[in-house]
């Protein structure tokens, strides 16, 4: 039973904090969704979880406005005239981030960025000004890690101004992407390599892939989340494969009835949570954002999430050796491909009404943990597990093999010993090999940043260290990445050091 | 089809070369510096005494053996490079490695001590794109010193290899103190200056040393400093220290 007055007496929680906390709690009273006994048995073994989304959903998860056509038309709700120059497009931006919710409270997804900014660029003395009071203003009222601004895959001043400021400002918000296609500018990604090293974003995003699945009109929202622009997710629930497994009895129990029967119920289960929202909540019949065609039903869909493949594997082939493991075998890594293979095709089957954008599916994504998830129990997504890691070109060639069934999302992190910073082509190249070979996101960080890469978001290792001292910290994620660190090690990644 | 011994391969490395490289090392070398730190890959030996041992350190390979592992890791790297010991003693090899390493596309790039002329072999030298040449000494009589031999052909090399617009690197290893630091930092950076040619300044580590190092000691970051505002001021605008 949850006291809600230690959250108020909670002196490491600031205001902010301490409200979405006492909201999330009365939500949580509520018991409004129709659950059948199957996913309630699932959820209390935590194979299903509703990723904390509440009980009452009111809002949709994810969701990425139209911000070139705000821009453009400007918002009668918000009495917003059209920008004219870099100013008002930077302050009308930042005005309706204020109105864009998720389930963070805080946008997820701030806009191509060089796309909106370039139209009002004069020349790099403005426009670096406006832009750093743009991201400084970010980082200090958006204050959790999962708002996500895309650049790319053009290379504009815009684009290389953003990479120059993020290094000066290092901060873990926003989130940063760049989406390279193969005709990106090799020099502007190299720059973009260059700012990763310092600070961990941006990450790449393969750009022909995600334009295949969802069109060019697509964004990276809150980790590494794909969705259509102008529209996003309603909602995202996770299938623990690993727990799945160690609830079955064998291989073929796993494959023929638990996998279909869990995957069954976390689609009745999304189905009624996506019900609610849309015909109970009202959300969508009261949203200027709706009414201004800002965002609009047609291009919302919703995430399949799943995690634990790794630890799944090892359970059913009862691994007993390191070299048997996901990640170091063969064999392993065929099942992993086998039970993925299976797991699209399961949920492929399944329709919704509501997710037109997808036609009428759910669209799958890797989910890289909670930070209650503990190591050696729970493995990210289809990442090979901290600590079982090959040689890189393995870690990358084993793992691409999963990106094509996860347009809404999927990644791993790969840490670079510091040297490579002398030598960020190094890097360029083994990111072209990594995106030749079918991955859609790759994320580095180097060895020696303060802004690392958690499991999808940024944190300053600062803060953490803040945190462990109990000292307050304004960034909402700060929390999340210290449970990561502490459960999942994930400070313990495999690095890449020349020999 | 030419053989020779190999030492290691590295099929990813960031410090062999721009970008991500495939790196050999074969095995032998034709000079004998006292401050070498893997002088396990000195020694020159009969390739046909290992031709029919196993060991767990040198292998006999060709060309194409090469070639199919580099194949494998192809979309990950912009480059071969090939190092040693002194790998310009096997020309031919290098030779038919470099006309196989551009079919595939990829940069060739050579790590010599600049002991062996190069001038002439317009084979090889068509198929390079980079040399990374150590500069030990300026001064002959240090250099032999150092190395067992004479500087009179390194410096020559650096003369062509600067004019054929080949020279991607030069590299002076630092001991503390050693006298002619200075001056063989003033030369070469006058040589290579207002060009892109990178001149890395290699502090001298003890791993992995024999006696003949003696007394050298590692230079302190403050010495390699001074070194660096020195080729700088020279109007060398890339120095590295590493």
């Amino acid at each position: 039973m949850i006291n809600t007055e230690n959250v108020i007496k909670n002196r490491l929680l600031t205001y902010h904090q301490k409200l979405l906390s006492l909201a999330s709690i009365a939500e949580n009273q509520l018991d409004v969704l129709k659950i059948s006994e199957k996913t309630k048995f699932y959820m209390n073994r935590n194979i299903i979880s509703d990723m904390n989304e509440g009980n009452a959903p009111f809002r949709p998860r994810y969701i990425l406005p139209d911000y070139e056509k705000y821009l453009k038309k400007g918002s009668k709700f918000l009495n917003i005239r059209p920008a004219e120059d870099i100013w008002d497009a930077v302050n009308n931006l930042l005005i309706l981030y204020r109105h864009v919710p998720s389930i963070t409270s805080y946008p997820v997804f701030i806009g191509s960025l060089d796309k909106l900014l370039q139209p009002f660029y004069n020349n790099d003395e403005e426009a670096t000004k406006a832009v750093k009071f743009f991201l400084l203003h970010i980082s200090r009222t958006i204050t959790d890690s999962f708002c996500h601004g895309n650049i790319g895959p053009q290379k504009t001043d815009i684009g290389e101004i953003i990479l120059k400021v993020e290094r000066e400002l290092q901060t873990s918000v926003p989130n940063l992407t760049m989406k390279v296609s193969k005709n990106t500018d090799k020099a502007f990604v190299i720059e973009g390599i260059k700012t990763a090293l310092e600070v961990s974003k941006p990450s790449f995003a393969n750009d022909e892939m995600f334009i295949e699945d969802l069109g060019t009109n697509y964004g990276i929202a809150s980790c590494y989340n794909g969705l259509v622009i102008g529209g996003g997710s309603y909602t995202l629930s996770r299938l623990n494969l690993a727990r799945l497994a160690e609830a079955s009895d064998s291989k073929s129990d796993f494959m023929d009835n638990l996998l279909p029967d869990a995957v069954n119920s976390m689609c009745e289960y999304m189905d009624e949570r996506i019900r609610y929202l849309i015909e109970e909540s009202g959300f969508f019949k009261s949203s200027f954002l709706v009414e201004e065609n800002l965002i609009s039903m047609d291009n919302f869909s919703a995430m399949f999430g799943m995690v634990g493949l790794g630890v799944a594997v090892n359970i059913l082939n009862n691994t007993k050796t390191k070299d048997e493991m996901f990640g170091q075998s063969e064999n392993a890594n065929e099942l992993g491909k086998i039970i993925i293979e299976r797991l699209y095709e399961l949920v492929s089957r399944h329709n919704n009404k509501y997710c037109m954008v997808s036609d009428n599916k759910f669209l799958l994504h890797a989910q890289v943990g909670l930070d209650s998830d503990i190591i050696g129990k729970d493995s990210p997504g289809c990442r090979i597990p901290i600590g079982d890691e090959p040689d890189l070109y393995s870690h990358i060639e084993i793992e691409a093999e999963y990106h094509k069934y996860f347009p809404s999302g999927i990644g791993n992190i790969y840490p670079f010993d510091k040297t490579s910073k002398k030598n960020p082509e190094f890097i360029y190249d083994i990111l072209m090999g990594a995106l030749n070979s079918g991955m859609r996101y790759f994320s580095l960080i180097s060895s020696d940043a303060d802004v690392i890469r958690i499991t999808g978001y940024l944190v300053k290792k600062s803060e953490i260290e803040n945190l462990d001292n109990n000292i307050q910290v304004s960034n909402n994620s700060a929390i999340l990445g210290k449970g990561a660190v502490d459960n999942q090690k994930i400070l313990k990644r495999r690095v890449f050091v020349n020999e | 089809m030419n053989e020779v011994l190999i030492r290691k391969i590295i099929s990813i490395s960031s410090v062999d070369g721009p970008g991500n490289r495939f790196v050999i090392f074969l095995q032998g070398c034709n000079m004998n510096c006292k401050y070498c730190h893997n002088p396990e890959t000195i020694k020159n030996y009969d390739l046909n005494l290992f031709r029919n041992i196993e060991s767990k350190s040198i292998q006999i390979l060709n060309v194409d053996e090469i070639i199919n592992k580099i194949k494998k890791i192809r979309k990950f790297i912009s480059g071969v490079t090939v190092s040693g010991g002194e790998c310009t003693q096997h020309l031919e090899f290098l030779v038919e490695l470099g006309v196989e390493v551009k079919k595939l596309g990829l940069s060739f790039f050579i790590d010599t001590n600049g002991y062996i002329l190069l001038d002439g072999h317009s084979d090889l030298l068509k198929n390079v794109d980079g040399f990374m040449l150590d500069i030990k000494s300026i001064d002959n009589d240090r250099h032999l010193m150092l190395t067992g031999t004479s500087n009179h052909t390194v410096l020559e090399n650096l003369d062509n290899l600067i004019r054929l617009n080949k020279l991607h690197e030069v590299r002076t290893v630092i001991v503390q103190n050693l006298e002619d630091n200075f001056n063989t930092v003033q030369e070469v950076s006058r040589l290579i200056k207002n060009s892109n040619i990178k001149y890395k300044l290699i502090k001298y580590r003890k791993n992995g040393v024999r006696k003949e190092a003696g007394n050298y000691a590692e230079p302190t970051m403050e010495y390699m400093e001074k070194l660096k505002k020195l080729a700088n001021e020279n109007g060398c605008i890339n120095v590295i220290i590493t």
